[in-house]
């Protein structure tokens, strides 16, 4: 079963010196369960292809069918995590997760005990009352995650989401985000600039050349890898990668 | 910490009227031009007990709440619109550039045509001078509010017009606050204009005669009671903004003097 299909889609913006294509004909498919990453350049229009799918931007042509509907506006079943955590400041960890959930109408109690199991998928119970500012670049984007799981998206989209982060956090939460798949059998589409992460949490790696991003590669990634194939693969995306930049 | 900070507050101001104080006593200023804070603060009590100055600040504080409260009402959903809206703001730039130099002042001989003396023009004067600063600060305060807060509610399942009540307003509040606070100081700069000329009450118009009938205690007494009625309704607006900014506690990079 598809969840996602990206067909012949195409994004070209108005510029100051005339039009920026982004994207050009770019297919892609995601199937239900599927964890698949986007890697590529920086500033080849990953992100702009994500917004898409999040229904924030349209795109100049092509289709995007998610469950086989088209793409019309922005919806909680496709929920979009950004590379800064983008957590309301007003309101603390349990607010911004119970934000989403009153978008479903769901009655105060059933919010509230909502909110407090995703608060625990992620290791935050202890967090709850905290307000972003005062909580670690790496527990804000764990709240921001709790936040997307808990309005149960069909397709979760990450933008970078780990990019901000310490070494040592990013690894951690990338440990996280591929157990709670697992668990959850959650379909990620997950954009990423480092091509060990894309290989290390995804199931299949889709590598986008430089602007104008066209898909160069689509490659299934058998998990376990072992730490020698893992530099193989990432040898191999490199290589691809780097024939972008010259 | 805060009662030091009080303190401290206070010690620059008693410094300030002790020297008021003194300095005429001794002699070095003529007393005529300026009595001892002690001659000031017993006029101000006649004035407050004979009911006098009550009369003439409740006239200049109804027009400040009547004229503000007004231009709030109209310059804040107005604000917002033009935020949200680019076409909308391109729409109105132009006139809104074009009018904004005018100050309060300015407004004043067309405000006497208009409106003749009374409370009228006091109150068209004070919307007039306060609505376009009130407007470009909402509009400044509505672009300021950063898109992903707006994105991540959209793909949360919010619908835009929910958005903005639930994400653009307390985004934008803590700067709308500080901004309704400094149009609140802006208000009183205009009544005190408008009642030098155009009406027969208020503080403005207490002053202006005392001063014709050369008491400067009398002018000294009015300009305490705007300086006081002031710090009261700023006060009570700061009361308001840590009840509604209680979630900026400790993320400021340096809190305000005096919050």
């Amino acid at each position: 079963m598809k969840c996602l299909e990206i067909e012949a889609l195409s994004k070209v913006y108005p510029g100051p010196d005339g039009p920026i294509e982004a994207i050009r004909r770019v297919d892609l498919a995601v199937r239900e369960g599927d964890f698949v990453a986007i890697v590529g350049p920086s500033g080849c229009g990953k992100s702009t292809l994500l917004q898409i799918v999040a229904g924030l931007e349209r795109p100049t042509s092509g289709r995007v069918l998610f469950r086989g509907q088209p793409v019309r506006g922005s919806s909680h079943e496709r929920t979009l995590i950004f590379q800064e955590s983008a957590l309301f400041p007003w309101l603390t960890a349990q607010g911004n997760i119970e934000f989403g959930l009153r978008n479903l109408g769901l009655a105060a109690a059933e919010r509230r005990a909502r909110a407090r199991e995703a608060l625990r998928w992620l290791g935050l119970e202890a967090f709850a009352g905290l307000y972003p500012h005062q909580l670690s670049g790496g527990m804000q984007q764990r709240v921001a995650l709790a936040r997307a799981l808990a309005v149960d998206p069909a397709l979760l989209l990450m933008d970078e989401p780990f990019a901000a982060l310490d070494a040592l956090t990013r690894r951690r939460l990338q440990e996280e985000v591929r157990r709670i798949q697992e668990e959850r059998r959650q379909t990620v589409l997950l954009v990423t600039h480092s091509v060990r992460e894309a290989l290390s949490l995804a199931d299949q790696v889709v590598v986008l050349s430089g602007r104008p991003a066209v898909v160069r590669t689509t490659m299934p990634i058998p998990h376990p890898l072992s730490p020698s194939a893992l530099v193989e693969w990432e040898e191999a995306i490199h290589r691809y990668l780097m024939d972008e930049l010259c | 910490m805060k009662r030091q900070a009080e303190w401290r507050g206070g010690l620059l101001l008693a410094v300030l009227l002790i020297a008021w104080e003194v300095i005429p006593r001794l002699g070095w200023v003529d007393p005529l031009l300026l009595p001892p804070f002690s001659r000031v603060g017993t006029r101000l009590l006649t004035l407050a007990v004979s009911g006098e100055l009550v009369q003439h600040a409740a006239a200049s504080l109804g027009r400040v709440l009547t004229g503000y409260g007004l231009a709030l009402a109209v310059a804040l959903p107005l604000g917002f619109l033009l935020g949200l809206s680019e076409p909308a703001e391109q729409f109105a730039r132009l006139t809104v550039q074009l009018l904004r130099p005018l100050s309060p002042p300015a407004w004043i001989p067309l405000a006497i045509l208009w409106f003749g003396i009374g409370n009228a023009p006091a109150i068209f004067i004070i919307f007039v001078g306060t609505f376009l600063t009130l407007l470009t600060g909402t509009i400044a305060a509505v672009r300021g509010v950063d898109r992903r807060l707006v994105q991540a509610a959209r793909t949360l399942g919010c619908s835009r017009r929910s958005a903005i009540l639930r994400v653009v307003l307390p985004a934008a509040l803590p700067e709308l606050l500080t901004l309704v606070r400094l149009g609140l100081g802006l208000a009183w700069m205009c009544v005190m204009a408008a009642e030098m000329v155009a009406v027969s009450r208020g503080l403005g118009f207490l002053m202006l005669e005392a001063r014709n009938l050369f008491r400067t205690d009398t002018v000294l007494a009015g300009m305490l009671t705007v300086g006081c009625l002031g710090l009261l309704l700023d006060g009570i607006l700061r009361l308001v903004q840590a009840r509604l900014l209680r979630w900026q506690v400790g993320r400021r990079a340096y809190e305000m003097p005096g919050d």
